[in-house]
């Protein structure tokens, strides 16, 4: 511990060895609401070459976004009470968590009170009639601008804009009612909600997790901070590999997960999609060479401990890092899907990663039983790839 | 199970940088509450706050603040620790943040530069494309915090950055002993900062009606348990902690200052801003971490209270503290160092950790300020105004946040200690 970690012990956070931990992690539940619609069929055929929602450029022009499927989002949560204290990316995690409460078979608020949540979401949206109004009147900060807030933005608007609110509203809703969690950060976010509950269910610290990530693409202000970074898509956008290719893609997403031991799972009876048996992580790599380098090695050492897994990538459009994962996926001696789960999703933001573990575990719950590796280089830094397998 | 311990803290308020500072301060009983100066309040209900003015220069927006004061907490911590910091600190983060979004400055240079009038957020996105504001995007990036001081320190492995609105910091501590109880890792650096305070922030709150209006007042502004409490009076702050194994502390002849004993957390579905009337999921949050830590209640010599003084959080903690210790209750000192240092929101749970350790390592308990008149339906200790001697072995520190977030920790005193 005294040393510093050099390269090769980026793979601490590798879990492949399940004799040291007292848990496998089972995924027992899926919930996916995204520009295909909800669930995991249409997710599945777009996987196998079926087709794909296309780009939209209308609403925001020229930046291009993969927006909601018309979905019902109101259907479960019926109290008009609860569907008021909600923007539109709360309502679409709790529907998205509901559908994965109900996948895994806990569809009663007792069955959920002990469940744990680990949620990934940048939360916020903008109260965007009341900013506009206030633009409208002033152009600079002091009293008048306190005096305005004071009076034209809504009390309920503050709930929607705390990013552990939606952990709050799956607990109003479902009663979810464990430890709750909320991580924010861009795709690590996804990463850490995803590698935290898989390792305290292996150590035994937790039975089961509801793990989520949302992003509302059609949020104007969320959409404005990547314009601002230079890193959103312009102009009409095909897949990440093609040339018309200059940046993210965001896609309306809401991806969740159930996990459990597997021996929670056979406890009461429930079926388990697929088995987490591998996990990698790495923020400190950067860019090039060693970028590439280090994300063929964190997939070579998920492989190892299986035979021939698929990869499935979530390469996130950037010109330059999508062309350095490919590169470093093409030299590996592995079969490659040749679609990424963000052709299919958008890109993700916090949900990301949890966007492409889902999409992989589509294919599990529509019967395709191989081994599969589900590879991401984040879009500024870090990188993660889970090694997942049939149940035994 | 693997003992966690702590080696080093760090404590940024409105009193100032240092533990010591702010040790001295709280037990003194002092306030730090006072009108807001740095920037304008007039045409805002509530116009006074905790604020850390004097620390930093006062023009840096609430994110570099947040970043600002998370680097002197965590520098004081490691300093403290023993470890070196060279940029290669082998150690793993865990950091509570407040969500930071784009300020209305930004928001009116953006609207500046659409050149037009009635501007919306359709200019704002056109606006947003000029490389003019490139510098603006990694404050708009709640990870960007996090990776600095990834870089800065030299951490690896894999950042936690946490937001569960007040009980972040909590949150925080909570993450980082599982982690390092499971040997995922011997050592984490915990830290939680907030200098969110804004007009957007007190014109939000103070819609929920959330705030203390006492703007006449300030240093009796927050008076948790108080009759007369009518809100919260928003502070800044952050703390950092670094917790390790004991094995690897005793081994590198580290000083322990506490021991992490108990932890848990209960989400409340009940409502998104109230708790549960029978504080139903406080009294299983309190139980659990004393279950967690191997402690019957009567072992707890303190409780360090969420007490934000608000009229709602005060009397269902009361309730879920009566529900957990029963008769025990009035002989257990409970009090609230928010009368004195305001609501630090994220930042709130590492600092009453930190505050929970120099305690035990004073054996005081510093008091709750502005109780003048106590609640009668609340019938507590709460050690007013002035700084009591005590034997405290174990104590029990509260952390609640909106969203139904509900954490405790029981902090104990090492062995090594007496």
């Amino acid at each position: 511990m005294s040393q510093r970690k050099h390269p090769e012990n980026v793979f601490r956070n590798l879990w492949n060895d399940s004799s040291a931990f007292m848990h496998q992690v089972a995924v027992t539940g899926i919930g996916i609401l995204s520009c295909l619609g909800e669930g995991s069929t249409a997710h599945f055929e777009a996987l196998e070459g079926g087709p794909l929602a296309p780009p939209d450029v209308s609403q925001f022009p020229p930046y291009a976004i993969l927006p909601l499927a018309t979905v019902d989002l109101t259907e479960r949560v019926p109290k008009k009470s609860d569907q008021r204290q909600m923007e539109r990316w709360q309502l679409m995690g709790v529907h998205a968590a509901g559908c994965a409460l109900d996948d895994a078979g806990l569809n009663t608020a007792i069955q959920s009170k002990q469940v744990d949540m680990n949620l990934a979401t940048n939360g916020g949206g903008r109260e965007i009639d009341a900013d506009e109004a206030i633009l409208r009147e002033i152009s600079s900060v002091g009293s008048d601008l306190n005096a305005l807030m004071m009076r034209k933005m809504r009390p309920s608007y503050f709930l929607s804009q705390l990013p552990n609110m939606l952990a709050g509203n799956i607990a109003v809703v479902h009663g979810v009612g464990g430890a709750s969690r909320t991580f924010m950060g861009e795709e690590e976010a996804g990463v850490a909600a995803l590698s935290t509950a898989v390792k305290r269910i292996a150590h035994g610290q937790s039975d089961i997790i509801l793990v989520g990530g949302v992003q509302d693409a059609e949020c104007v202000d969320r959409l404005i901070g990547m314009v601002i970074g230079g890193i959103a898509q312009s102009g009409p956008a095909s897949r990440v590999a093609n040339a018309d290719r200059n940046g993210l893609l965001p896609g309306s997403l809401a991806s969740f997960l159930v996990l459990e031991s597997v021996a929670h799972a056979r406890a009461r009876n429930a079926s388990i999609h697929a088995i987490i048996s591998g996990l990698a992580t790495d923020w400190s790599a950067s860019e090039g060479e060693c970028l590439q380098a280090s994300y063929s090695k964190l997939i070579q050492r998920l492989s190892e401990s299986c035979s021939a897994p698929r990869i499935l990538s979530a390469a996130c459009g950037l010109p330059a890092r999508t062309r350095a994962e490919f590169d470093a996926l093409a030299g590996l001696e592995l079969p490659v899907s040749d679609i990424t789960s963000t052709d299919i999703l958008g890109h993700g933001m916090e949900a990301h990663f949890l966007g492409l573990i889902t999409t992989a575990i589509c294919k599990f719950r529509h019967g395709d039983a191989s081994n599969m590796i589900a590879a991401m280089v984040g879009h500024r830094a870090g990188i993660a790839a889970a090694l997942l397998g049939p149940a035994e | 199970m693997r003992d966690v311990v702590i080696t080093g803290l760090g404590i940024v308020t409105a009193f100032g940088r240092g533990a010591e500072v702010n040790a001295v301060a709280m037990h003194s009983g002092n306030s730090a509450v006072s009108a807001i100066t740095r920037f304008e309040t007039d045409g805002l209900s509530t116009r006074i706050a905790a604020s850390i003015d004097n620390l930093l220069p006062p023009d840096l927006l609430p994110v570099e603040m947040t970043e600002a004061i998370a680097v002197l907490a965590i520098e004081e911590a490691i300093a403290q620790s023993g470890l070196i910091d060279d940029g290669n600190l082998p150690a793993e983060l865990v950091i509570g943040l407040p969500p930071l979004q784009m300020g209305w400055s930004d928001r009116f240079n953006l609207a500046e530069a659409a050149k037009r009038r009635e501007v919306g957020y359709a200019d704002l996105l056109k606006s947003a494309a000029d490389p003019e504001f490139r510098r603006m995007h990694d404050r708009l990036r709640p990870g960007a915090i996090t990776e600095r001081l990834m870089a800065h320190y030299g951490i690896v492995g894999m950042p936690q950055t946490i937001t569960t609105a007040c009980s972040s910091g909590a949150t925080a501590v909570i993450m980082a002993t599982e982690a390092i109880r499971s040997g995922e890792t011997d050592r984490v650096i915990v830290v939680a900062s907030d200098a969110s305070l804004s007009p957007e922030m007190l014109a939000r709150f103070g819609k929920i009606s959330a705030l203390s209006t006492r703007n006449d007042d300030p240093g009796t502004a927050s008076r948790p348990f108080d009759a007369d409490r009518d809100g919260f009076v928003p502070g800044e702050g952050a703390a950092a902690l670094v917790l390790e194994t004991r094995s690897v502390a005793l081994h590198r002849r580290a000083s322990i200052m506490g021991v992490v004993e108990g932890i848990a957390e209960a989400a409340d579905g009940y409502h998104r801003l109230r708790h549960q009337p029978d504080a139903q999921r406080i009294v299983d949050v309190m139980q659990n971490a004393l279950t967690d830590a191997g402690l019957k209640p009567s072992d707890i010599s303190y409780l360090n209270a969420h007490g934000t003084s608000t009229p709602e959080n005060d009397r269902v903690e009361f309730l879920g503290c009566k529900a957990v210790f029963g008769e025990l209750l009035p002989q257990i000192p409970v009090s609230s160092i928010k009368s004195m240092i305001g609501h630090t929101l994220s930042a709130s749970g590492v600092i009453e950790v930190a505050a929970s350790v120099l305690m035990l390592r004073d054996q005081v308990v510093y008091p709750t300020i502005n109780v003048s008149k106590l609640d009668p339906d609340i019938q507590l200790d709460v050690v007013p105004d002035v700084a009591r001697p005590a034997q405290l072995q174990h104590v029990l520190s509260n952390s609640f946040g909106f969203g139904g977030q509900n954490s405790c920790i029981v902090i104990g005193r090492d062995r090594q200690q007496d």
